[in-house]
This record gives C-alpha cells, structure tokens and sequence, in this order.
C-alpha cells in the first residue's frame, strides 16, 4: 500500500516534493524536487507534521532521496526538524540510504548544536547593575573633564603636547568652513523672524519694531543657538567620528604608548579651536540675521535701509545686548567640542558603536546647548541683566 | 631615567596579573628579557598575548604585579606610565596603526618633533634614515590608505624606531602577510637585532617566524592563565616539556 501525499507526481518539478510509503514496519521517505533555499518547505513541513502523528515505537523512518533532488543547507534543517518529530513519537529514523556527504553535514551540525553551550558559558559575563552602569558613566565623565582641565592648564603654562597646527587646521575647518552653512541658515532666520513679527506689529501698525525685534532675537537668542546647533551637527558629530575611527584603528594607542595623552594632542586643540570660533561665528551670524531682517524691511515693508538701521541700532541699548550672546556662545562651543571629543575617546571598538557615538554626540550636545541656554536665561533675569 | 645597568634586565616582569573588569586574562607572570634578546610570547588564541602586550607597553594597568624598564618601575602608583620610560619602548601595532591623517614622513617625524627638540631639517633627516632602514625610499609623501599592508607594517617599525628606542614590541608581525612579505620581515628583524643591537618581544603564533627570530620563549595558555613554559622556542619544538606546547609546534587538534 502506498500513501500518496501529493496528487500531481512529476519528478523532475522544481517543487520540493516528499513521497511516503509504507512497508513493513516501515516508512520509507522519498524525496525529490529541488530542496533549496528558494523554495518553500512550509507545506511539506505540515503535511509531513500530520503524517508524523501516526507513528509510533518500532517503526522505522528511512529516508532516501531521488536522482533528481537538489539540496542545500534548508535541507538540512528541514531534515533535523524531521529527525526531531519522528523522535518525539519514539519511532526511530535511519538515514543510511541518504548521500555520504549529506550524512556528515548532519553530524557536524549535531556535534557543533552540542558544544554550543559551552561556549555560551564562557562568554557569559557576569552582570552589571544599573547602579554601577550609571556611576561608571558619571567617573568616566569627570574622568575627561578632569584631565582636560589639568592639560588646559599645562597648555597656559607652556606644558603641553597640543600642536599649534592642529589648533589652526581644527580652527579652519570649524570655522571658516562653516561660513557658508551658518550665512544661509542665519539670513533665513533673520528673514523668516522679520516675516512673522512684520505680521503682528502690522496689527499695532508698528512695523519699523520689525527691526528692534530682529535684532535683539538674533543677537540674544538665535544667533548663539544657530550657530551651537549647526556647529553640534557638523564639528561636533565630526570631532566624535574623527577620533572614535582614530581609536578603532589603535591610532591613539600608538600615541598613548608615546606617552602622548590622547586628550592632551587631540581634544585640546579641536575645543579650543571651537571654544574660540563659536564666538567669532555667532558675531557673524548676529550681522547676517540682521542682514535678512533688513532685506524684508527694505523689499516688502518699504523702510530706506538707513531708517531701519537706526531703528536697529536704537533697540539695542548696550553692548551687553550682543555680549550677552557671546557668552552663551563661548558655552556652547565648549559644550560642543566637549562633548564631540569625549564621545570619540569612549567610543568602543566596533563600527556600530561609533555609529552610536557620532549620533549621541548630537543628541547629547544639542539637549546640552538647550538646557544651557535656559539655564543662561534664568541667570540673567535673576542678575537684572535683561 | 637612570643610565642602562648591564646587570638588570630590560624588561623586567614579576607576579604580574592581568584582568579586564572581572575577567583574569594572566595570572603570576614573571620573566625578564635581556640586552639584545628577541623573546617570542606564543600560544593559541585568546590566551592573552596581546593583552600581556598591551600592559608591557603602557597601555593596561596590571591588576597587580610589576613591570620594570631597565630598572624603572612602568606602573607606578596610579600615575600613567612616565613618558621617560615610555620612550624606550617602540611599539608596532597589528595593523601598523599609522595617523592616517598624516603622511609616512610626518608619522615618523611627529614623536622627534614631540621629544626630540631637533630642528626641522635634522627631523626631516632623521625620518628619512628610519623610513630608508626599513626600506621604504620614495614613500615618503604617501599617506596610510596609499600603502600596503606589508608597508604599513615597515612604516610602523620605522616609526616605532623613531626615537631610538631600546626594546620593540610587536603584535602579531607577520598577520595578514604573504609568505614572502612574511620572510622578508623576519629578515628585517633579525637585521635590526644585529646591527642596532636592540631588545625585541615579538607575540606571534606563526611557528617559523617565531623559530627564526627568537631566542627565548614564553608559553601561555588559555585554561591556566598562565605561562606554560619558558624556553627557546627551537628547544620547545624539539624537546616539548607539556602536552599543550606540543600540540602547538606540531599543529595538532586537542584531543
């Protein structure tokens, strides 16, 4: 007696396709078709599951494949879920009709799937609580902040391994290559400010306080913002892949085995450069905002250029207007390089946790700037400085 | 740094212990290389070679033990390493480790600008006599990426002898080489040893290398965590006082 599982029987078909058969005390499994990657074994998986029911203690499962069978490594698989399902019904499974090499595939899976655990054991570490995670982080932190105050301080007095071209490649590359990407972003910030307040003060028929309000929002606020975001974006996320590569590839230890601190050669002149270039940016960015407002003023409002500068120049009672600003900024620009470098320095030895580094980077050094600000904020509405 | 005492050991290990966090990679190691020796750290993989490397150079601080540079303690207290002491050591890295943002001349000449106080001309010397040593002529103006790995592996010794200093250390030389690179770097080897009369401790798995150039040998093993056997390497293959070292020098699968 036969049992037919499939109806339509063509060998050569490029479907998997498994034939049962009975005999005494015996089932005899045939397998023919193309047994590879590409094909789906789900529905000979399911057939073959409700046939495995039937089967109990004696019975013997032989498994033979046709001529015409091609088999790849989800052959394999499909022939251990098998093996595992006629074992789970206590019959037994004799492969011994099946190809050699097939054979020893399935042996060297076996004895690989047993060794496993071992090995697990052995990478297995012991667990870090959340405590000792959180501390570590915050000594790490202080760690750098420490040392780079300690070089900062070996740099004024003359002690240092900082090379001044470093600090002046570092200074090019933060600064006058952000000229372009800080002028549009800040002329748009100008223009887009002077388009919603003219609106407003249009309604108090105050439009020429479009100036005033240009000015003071750009030198107090957006211009040291802008600046501090375009340059946590571009330097910062920089100065992390920079250095986390530098470090992927044992380039820092081959300086630290010079005894060259890393944080001494290679963070203290990138943040000085940016502690010092941040400033001079936000100046030029508070310039290029007004310049935006002005174009709005002069193009659509209809003000002479000369009137809307003297408005500026009359809402801007001190200088401390704009040196309030430049202080953010000064800030900011330690925040930034800070922050960039030592997510470079701590990043691991993987291109994955670089990745991670440059974008925490960012993340951390915008969320910085921001708490920053308001904190700046609150200081000088406390001190009477506003 | 006081001035090399004929009597002490270059470098000097005793009772050294070696952990990452709360993983023991060494335990109670101790040995001493002498003037002019070239000691091969051997074993199989992941037995700690390179992290045993990696504390000889200033890199990991040892759990506890010593390790002194003719004399001079490298790890002392919780100060990093003395750059006095630092300065002796030439390190070449596995993959060369060059500043790919420097070219092969300024990799050479960047630790003589930082230590030497020489003046640009006799710098710019100097790193082309180290780059010609290794036989490097004409690849002065190219950058890291430019070279091959067999390069990169001769500009890495050129700057490791940068400074002059008194012991190599190399990780792994002959990784990712061709037999004939391979060969070729051993003779460089051996040719440094005779004619500068330097101290050299080579971690290498690579049988014939390590026959070649060596004359004293350390033994480690992954299980014990510690050395195995101390001896010339010819004399372990010969005569192989332990199962493991054995198995080594024959490439044997354990049983």
């Amino acid at each position: 007696m036969s049992t037919d599982l499939k109806s339509g029987k063509t060998i050569k078909s490029n479907h998997p396709e498994l034939k049962i058969e009975e005999g005494n005390m015996v089932y005899f499994l045939l397998f023919s078709g193309s047994w590879t990657i590409g094909h789906s074994k789900r529905d000979s998986l399911s057939e073959f599951d409700s046939f495995a029911v039937q089967l109990s203690e004696k019975i013997t499962c032989k498994l033979q494949l046709s001529d015409h069978c091609n088999w790849d490594s989800s052959f394999l698989l499909f022939l251990q879920h098998i093996e595992h399902r006629i074992s789970l019904q206590g019959a037994g499974v004799d492969f011994s009709s099946l190809p050699e090499e097939l054979v020893n595939l399935l042996a060297k899976n076996k004895n690989s799937q047993s060794s496993e655990q071992g090995r697990a054991e052995i990478h297995r570490e012991e667990g870090i609580s959340v405590f000792d995670q959180v501390l570590s982080g915050f000594l790490r932190v202080a760690e750098f902040w420490g040392k780079w105050l300690i070089f900062s301080w070996g740099l004024i007095r003359g002690k240092s391994f900082a090379r001044g071209r470093d600090f002046l490649v570092a200074c090019r590359d933060c600064g006058a290559s952000a000229l372009p990407i800080v002028t549009l972003i800040s002329y748009l910030t100008g223009l887009t400010m002077a388009f919603v307040g003219s609106v407003q003060l249009e309604k108090f028929n105050a439009t020429i306080y479009t100036a005033d309000l240009v000015c003071l929002a750009m030198v107090r606020e957006m211009g040291p913002l802008m600046v501090a975001i375009v340059m946590a974006g571009r330097t910062g996320a920089s100065f992390a892949a920079e250095i986390g590569s530098m470090k992927l590839n044992e380039e820092v230890d081959s300086l630290r085995t010079l005894g060259i601190p890393a944080i001494d050669f290679l963070v203290l002149p990138r943040t000085l450069a940016l502690f010092l270039m941040t400033p001079l940016l936000t100046l030029y960015a508070d310039i290029v905002g007004i310049m935006g407002g002005l174009t709005v003023g002069t193009q659509v409002m209809g003000f002479s250029a000369l009137h809307y500068f003297e408005q500026t120049q009359s809402a801007l009672l001190s200088m401390w207007e704009i040196y309030s600003g430049l202080w953010k900024s000064l800030a900011f620009g330690l925040i930034v390089g800070l922050v960039g470098c030592y997510k470079g320095i701590n990043s691991g030895n993987s291109s994955i946790s670089l990745g991670k580094s440059v974008t925490s980077s960012v993340v951390v050094s915008i969320t910085l700037i921001v708490i920053a600000d308001a904190l700046f904020e609150l200081a000088y509405s406390h001190l009477g400085l506003r | 740094m006081s001035i090399p005492n004929p009597s002490v050991p270059v470098i000097g290990v005793s009772n050294l212990c070696l952990s990452y966090g709360r993983l023991n990679i060494l335990k109670n190691a101790t040995f001493s290389v002498e003037q002019g020796q070239c000691l091969a750290v051997m074993g199989g993989s992941g037995c700690g070679k390179s992290t045993l490397l990696r504390s000889m150079v200033g890199l990991l601080r040892p759990r506890s033990g010593q390790i002194t540079v003719h004399g001079a303690t490298l790890w002392d207290g919780r100060h990093e390493p003395d750059s006095e002491i630092l300065r002796n050591l030439g390190v070449l890295f596995q993959s060369g480790a060059l500043w790919s943002s420097m070219n092969l001349l300024e990799n050479v000449s960047l630790p003589l600008e930082t230590f030497s106080g020489l003046s640009a001309t006799e710098i710019k010397e100097l790193a082309m006599y180290k780059i010609g040593l290794v036989g490097l002529q004409g690849a002065e103006f190219l950058y890291p990426s430019q070279l091959s790995g067999g390069m990169k592996k001769r500009a890495g010794i050129a700057r490791a002898l940068a400074l002059d200093p008194k012991v190599l250390f190399f990780d792994e030389p002959s990784a990712g080489l061709d037999p004939v690179n391979c060969r070729k770097l051993d003779e460089l080897i051996l040719d440094l040893k005779q004619n500068l009369g330097l101290t050299f401790v080579v971690v290498s798995h690579e049988i014939e290398s390590i026959i070649a150039i060596a004359d004293d040998g350390i033994f480690l093993d992954a299980n014990s965590r510690s050395i195995l056997a101390h001896e010339k390497p010819q004399t372990l293959r010969e005569n192989p006082s332990v199962p493991e070292v054995r198995k080594f020098f024959a490439r044997s699968l354990p049983a």
